[in-house]
């Protein structure tokens, strides 16, 4: 099944992902031939089988809602990777305008 | 023989039995990792003066009688979505370029606390996304058994760096093969553990339910010294396991395969299989076979189906996981008028054309209205594949396949096609069930190495490595590409 232009647009929303126009027909062609090729599992009879999200069994694993402190280095290459900062804070865009 | 031809075990020995230092071997392979990386790309960094000063501390622990573990002083590579702190770390993308990683992945921090050297990071797909190490920003590796073809991929330059001799062992990434395809064409051996057996803290996340860290290196004895030193529990990956004592990898190899009984699927061995690559590999279950091994054949049905699955589960992972890449905290911004447009062309810009089609792939198949035909109808389909393999280990203790369907191919000779994919075919099935997997070389088509798959249940890492080894000593010394210098 081809997708739609509109599909990939809308996708490509949901992705976040900018599109200049060439790409939106590139990317059109490249996401419709993995749908299709997937589309191979409707032939596949899954009557009352449960989805399994994890091969191997895994139980939930709980902590303690608390900090753990790092070191001095570890800080300051999280900072230094910032990317746009005053001092040691993190500038971000306003959320809000 | 030169030192760079000494396996780990090699190395271990002499250094401690003070035959050569530290400093002397890791000098050596710096000297050559320089000359054939030149040629082939398989390091994207390599840190001379850091692991010039790890040597020279691990040669003052063994003066003092103090060596961290039979690791000590012996050089490694680490793939770049592995994280090490103070050294760059870029996934092999624009978006991550200058990312310098704030602390180790637990498996790198295990191999620190080990006594092992740094040597380098090594080439990959751009965030382990292909099957050829061409979707890399630092360009392409190429394989040392032939310049003009690929290495196989992701880990392509692990592999890479591995069979020309750069350095004796790396550490990888599999998600959908992307450890044993590598190594099938570079003719090296590289070893997927079982999910959860080796802690993925710090490893760049790509398919969280997939992804497993493991080694590559010459041979399978190196291949477990790795994992041993990797291998554990760890607080910092909730899907990490706490390994039971009958788990363990041996400490002595036993000889021979007396009574051990090897699956071999009939859905992988075909009338469309390569017949080079299906005469190597029933000769090399001939030759197991004449080790005490009981050969079977076993069905897997739904093997037809693994690809597919892999296809929508990966990307619906990828979707989630690269979400985290937004410019805002760390990676590059590319700014616009709004937030959301920063996000989109952060994004945009940032990732290349396959990450990109994986995200669009992933977030389709979770959205409202497909969810149910694709997402939840392919993790039901993978019930279905891992039951056919709790049959099949009803029949036999390990399954043999071919690695990959082919050799390594041209650079550019699978560019935006799906057949790509097809490359995975053999070797994905082991991440959607969590199995361990090992693929060893068992010969050469043409001049091009062929891989030798052996997977076995889970956590019997064990049994899959005592499996390869025994091949091994049968098959004898597989040998280096031909000299890449001059």
């Amino acid at each position: 099944m081809k997708l739609s232009l509109e599909q990939i647009r809308h996708i490509a929303a949901l992705s976040r992902l900018e599109l200049v126009p060439e790409e939106e027909d590139q990317f059109r062609e490249r996401v419709s031939a993995v749908i299709e090729y997937v589309g191979q599992l409707s032939e596949c009879q899954t009557d009352g089988v449960e989805p399994m999200a994890q091969a191997i069994a895994s139980e939930n694993a709980w902590r303690s809602d608390e900090s753990v402190p790092v070191g001095e280095e570890i800080v300051r290459r999280l900072v230094e990777s910032f990317p746009e900062r005053e001092g040691d804070l993190l500038k971000v865009r306003a959320v809000f305008s | 023989m030169g030192l760079s031809e000494l396996t780990v075990e090699r190395i271990s020995r002499g250094l401690k039995a003070g035959e050569f230092g530290s400093e002397e071997t890791v000098r050596e392979f710096l000297r050559l990792a320089e000359i054939r990386s030149a040629k082939t790309g398989s390091f994207v960094e390599i840190y001379g003066q850091s692991a010039l000063e790890e040597a020279r501390a691990s040669d003052e622990r063994r003066r003092q009688g103090k060596a961290l573990s039979d690791l000590d002083g012996v050089p490694v590579a680490l793939k770049d979505n592995l994280l090490l702190a103070g050294k760059r770390a870029e996934a092999a993308s624009a978006i991550l370029r200058g990312y310098v990683s704030a602390y180790d992945a637990t498996a790198v921090r295990r191999l620190r606390e080990a006594g092992a050297v740094f040597l380098g990071r090594t080439n990959m797909d751009e965030f382990a996304m292909g099957s050829s190490t061409e979707t890399s920003i630092h360009g392409p590796t190429r394989n040392p058994w032939d310049t003009e073809r690929v290495p196989g991929g992701s880990s392509g330059g692990s592999a890479a760096a591995v069979a020309e001799g750069s350095v004796p062992a790396a550490l990888g990434s599999d998600t959908g093969g992307s450890i044993r395809q590598p190594a099938a064409m570079c003719g090296a051996v590289g070893l997927k553990p079982t999910y959860g057996r080796v802690s993925r803290y710090g490893l760049i996340a790509m398919a969280s339910s997939l992804d497993q860290i493991g080694p590559l290196t010459r041979t399978v004895g190196d291949a477990a010294i790795i994992l041993k030193a990797i291998e554990g529990w760890d607080g910092a990956d909730s899907n990490s396991v706490r390994l039971k004592p009958e788990w363990a990898v041996p400490e002595r190899w036993t000889d021979g395969l007396k009574g051990v009984r090897i699956g071999l699927p009939k859905e992988y061995f075909s009338s469309e299989l390569d017949p080079d690559i299906r005469g190597l590999v029933m000769a090399a279950a001939a030759k197991m076979e004449g080790m005490g091994a009981e050969l079977t054949e076993i069905d897997l049905p739904h093997a037809k189906y693994a690809l597919s699955v892999y296809y929508v589960l990966m990307p619906a992972e990828v979707s989630a996981n690269l979400a985290r890449f937004d410019g805002v905290r760390y990676g590059n911004r590319a700014e616009a008028d709004d937030l959301v447009g920063t996000y989109r062309r952060t994004r945009g810009q940032g990732f290349g054309v396959e990450v990109r089609r994986r995200i669009m792939v992933g977030n389709y198949v979770l959205s409202s209205g497909y969810y149910g035909d694709y997402y939840r109808k392919a993790q039901q389909v993978r019930r279905l594949i891992v039951g056919d393999f709790r049959l099949a280990f009803g029949k036999c203790d390990l399954i043999l396949s071919p690695t990959a369907p082919s050799v390594a191919w041209k650079l550019g000779g699978k560019a935006d096609s799906m057949s790509m994919y097809l490359a995975d075919i053999f070797t994905v099935s082991a991440n959607v069930a969590g199995l361990p997997g090992i693929s060893l070389p068992c010969g050469l088509s043409n001049g091009l190495p062929v891989g030798l798959q052996i997977l076995g249940p889970h956590f019997s890492d064990g049994n899959v490595l005592a499996a390869a080894h025994a091949y091994e000593q049968a098959r004898g010394p597989f040998g280096f590409p031909p000299p890449l210098e001059g």
